[in-house]
């Protein structure tokens, strides 16, 4: 069971939309760092943390960083997870926005979660309280309903002229209600939504796996693309190495889940062995996700795939100028009309499909298109695009006011060290102020993105990957110092391995993204090149087409040339740090472990998800024993 | 200041029936659905507190799911990608 909450808390909308991205470049590159990066990577650093926090009372991230590496290193590893969890609740937010915008049907299924969400927490506390089962069963038949509804609506004149907002009207409703969800109460709006998306979740991965067995769809994707030897792929700039292992993160290595694997997990396990199961098993079930959206994604027609994810500015936006584009592109084997474009638009029920950047709309045409062949065919693919739209939705604003009430009690705490008022997490005022302050950073970035000439998406990214990339080799520099100073060097190398990879990539991703002279590469190359062109006068550069366009670019890429050098910067101090620790355990001869005294277990259970026959027949052993001698449950 | 390291014994801490505690096709369908729900949580308490605190009466349904939304209020816990 305890499988399954750490499964639902570190699979989000993540895992999907990274692989999206990258069947720019065919579909080898992504499948193979998926597969030999969770088995050697991701899966590591997730059993690792979960255990070695485990054997600290289920210390987060930060403060085992502070115990191990210093008061440098440690704060520094703070800051960094702060400032990551900004980028990160940023870019989840803007993939929701993008699917949304102009979209009617969208806005109003999406829209109606919160009544719905609204209503069951009022059912679970006072109407039939602890009915957690019955509620969600409701919910999701109220939520198909809505997504039904929501087709209807589209298409009368009031519902289309209701309900079609721009993107930037989207954000800013994202914004308010982000500060609204992070202080309403948990049990009104947050728990229910909980048990609706993974409700929503275990139906969507089991029913899409099942589906592609069934269907077998062709994949239209070569295995190396056009794209993947060069700099400049339309979806995402930059080369393979560093750029892949960036974007696909959650699915491979996910920085994050050494956040989800320190504190919260550890403090509900059983006993020790199960954290293999836990920490590794639950980061396997990732991957599998991670290829599944893969999957979606090259078994789209190329052209199709390409009108869909690259930015506007390329595009033009119209399915003409998006088919005359994508044909300019000379891909071998694609021949995409702009009556493919629309009529693709609406049978999924939408205005547009063009520019439609972010992964979810692309995953969700995927989607549709293998489930419709196995149940509905044309006539059900706007219900079920729809439908993957509404999952992606529904995870990502989870996990954007949980994300924001996490970072609000960081920033408490923070606080509280110089004014103690602030460590009070139940002082009103406290509270909200520090809400509002981490929702205008995120909020801050949203817009940026969303209003952002070249594309948010294509520019921001990269970031987002980067700074998730810097956190998981942060996580793994913390485990590298525990494993150094239990002195068992032999196996040092299972997470050196893994970091010097990571730190290699993150450090060459960042260079890129500051010093290359390409300007679709580097932040601060398009950042002079637009302003040396504002300074020469000219009204238009590249896809930026007015003034204000342009000095909005020059804005920006400061911003993010700005953010690149600091993340990097606090990585290299944690992974100096680590290091040095590292070294100081060799040269010593003592073992430092700052670990719990042993416990001996005082109960019985399965390693693993199934008993095997031996503990089979311990169970009945142990059950054959009188009470008073039965081994005791909890504490 | 309290140790950080000594965890709350929150209710939502895994305890409890480690499985169904009747046999049958019925009894386990429902304990599996309980579990998945997370509605076994309060499954969990009843049987922790009937162990080691005889002596008091559990908290009704009611009260414990507020206490357990006001733990997790209390402690957020944070979601990935």
């Amino acid at each position: 069971m305890l499988y399954g909450h750490h499964f639902a808390a570190i699979a989000g909308a993540g895992p999907l939309v990274g692989p999206v991205l990258t069947a720019q470049m065919g579909y080898l590159p992504g499948t193979v760092w998926i597969i030999v990066g969770v088995i050697l990577a991701g899966a590591v650093q997730d059993y690792l943390v979960l255990f070695f926090s485990m054997r600290r009372g289920g210390r987060s991230l930060g403060q085992m960083a502070r115990d191990e590496l210093g008061r440098v290193g440690g704060t520094a590893a703070i800051i960094a997870t702060l400032l990551i969890m900004v980028i990160i609740t940023a870019i989840l937010a803007l993939v929701v926005v993008n699917a949304l915008g102009e979209s009617p049907w969208g806005v109003f299924s999406v829209a109606m979660t919160i009544p719905i969400a609204l209503f069951m927490g009022v059912y679970l506390r006072y109407l039939r309280p602890g009915r957690i089962a019955e509620v969600s069963l409701i919910g999701f038949v109220l939520l198909m309903a809505a997504i039904i509804g929501g087709g209807w609506i589209a298409e009368t004149d009031w519902g289309a002229a209701m309900f079609t907002l721009d993107r930037t009207t989207i954000a800013w409703g994202i914004i308010v209600y982000g500060f609204v969800a992070a202080v309403l109460p948990v049990w009104l709006l947050l728990a229910p939504r909980d048990y609706l998306s993974t409700f929503m979740k275990i139906g969507v991965i089991a029913g899409l796996a099942v589906a592609i067995v069934i269907v077998q769809p062709r994949v239209a994707a070569p295995a190396f693309s056009e794209f993947a030897g060069g700099q400049t792929g339309p979806v995402w700039p930059g080369s393979l190495f560093p750029f892949l292992f960036v974007t696909i993160a959650c699915g491979a290595l996910s920085g994050f889940h050494a956040l989800i694997s320190s504190g919260t997990t550890p403090k509900m396990v059983e006993k020790e062995r199960q954290t293999r199961f836990i920490g590794y098993g639950g980061m396997l079930m990732e991957a599998f996700v991670a290829v599944m959206a893969l999957v979606a994604a090259v078994t789209l027609d190329r052209g199709i795939y390409f009108a869909m994810n690259s930015p506007a500015a390329l595009t033009g936006g119209t399915p003409e100028s998006a088919a005359t584009w994508v044909m300019s592109l000379g891909l071998a084997g694609v021949d995409v009309s702009a009556q493919d474009l629309s009529g693709l638009a609406a049978l999924v029920g939408e205005e547009s499909v063009v520019s439609r950047t972010g992964g979810a709309p692309t995953l969700a045409v995927g989607l549709s298109m293998i489930m419709g062949q196995l149940i509905g065919g044309e006539s059900l693919m706007g219900f079920w695009y729809h439908f993957a739209i509404m999952f992606e939705a529904l995870f990502i604003l989870t996990a954007v006011d949980a994300g924001t009430r996490v970072a609000r009690f960081m920033l408490q705490d923070s606080l509280g060290n110089v004014v103690p008022r602030f460590k009070d997490v139940n002082w009103r005022p406290g509270a909200w102020l520090c809400t509002a302050i981490m929702v205008a950073a995120w909020g801050a970035v949203l817009l940026m993105g969303v209003t952002d000439p070249l594309g948010g998406i294509n520019t921001l990214f990269p970031l987002f990957g980067i700074a998730n990339q810097l956190l998981a080799s942060i996580a793994l520099a913390v485990v590298l110092a525990i494993v150094a100073k239990r002195r068992h060097f032999r196996g040092l190398w299972i997470v050196a391995l893994p970091l010097a990879f990571i730190t290699v990539v993150t450090t060459v991703a960042s260079l890129y993204k500051i010093f290359s002279p390409i300007p679709a590469v580097g932040y601060w190359a398009q950042h002079r090149a637009l302003q040396d062109a504002l300074a020469a006068g000219q009204t238009s550069f590249g896809a930026a087409k007015s003034v204000p366009a342009m000095e909005a670019v020059v804005r920006n890429t400061f911003i993010q040339g700005t953010l690149s050098v600091v993340f990097l910067t606090l990585a290299l101090i944690v992974i100096t740090t680590s290091v040095l620790a590292t070294v100081r355990a060799f040269r010593s001869t003592e073992v430092v472990d700052h670990q719990d005294p042993y416990v001996p277990s005082r109960r019985f259970a399965p390693a693993g998800l199934f008993a095997t026959a031996e503990e089979k027949e311990l169970q009945r052993q142990w059950d054959a024993l009188p009470a008073e001698k039965q081994p005791v449950r909890g504490h | 200041m309290a140790d950080p390291r000594v965890t709350p014994a929150g209710p939502s801490i895994a305890e409890g029936p480690a499985g169904p505690s009747r046999p049958g096709v019925w009894a386990r369908a429902r304990w599996w659905v309980r579990q998945l729900s997370g509605e076994g949580k309060y499954d969990a308490y009843v049987a922790h507190h009937r162990a080691h605190h005889p002596e008091r009466a559990p908290m009704t349904e009611r009260e414990f799911w507020r206490a357990e939304y006001a733990r997790q209020e209390a402690n957020p816990g944070s979601r990935c990608c």
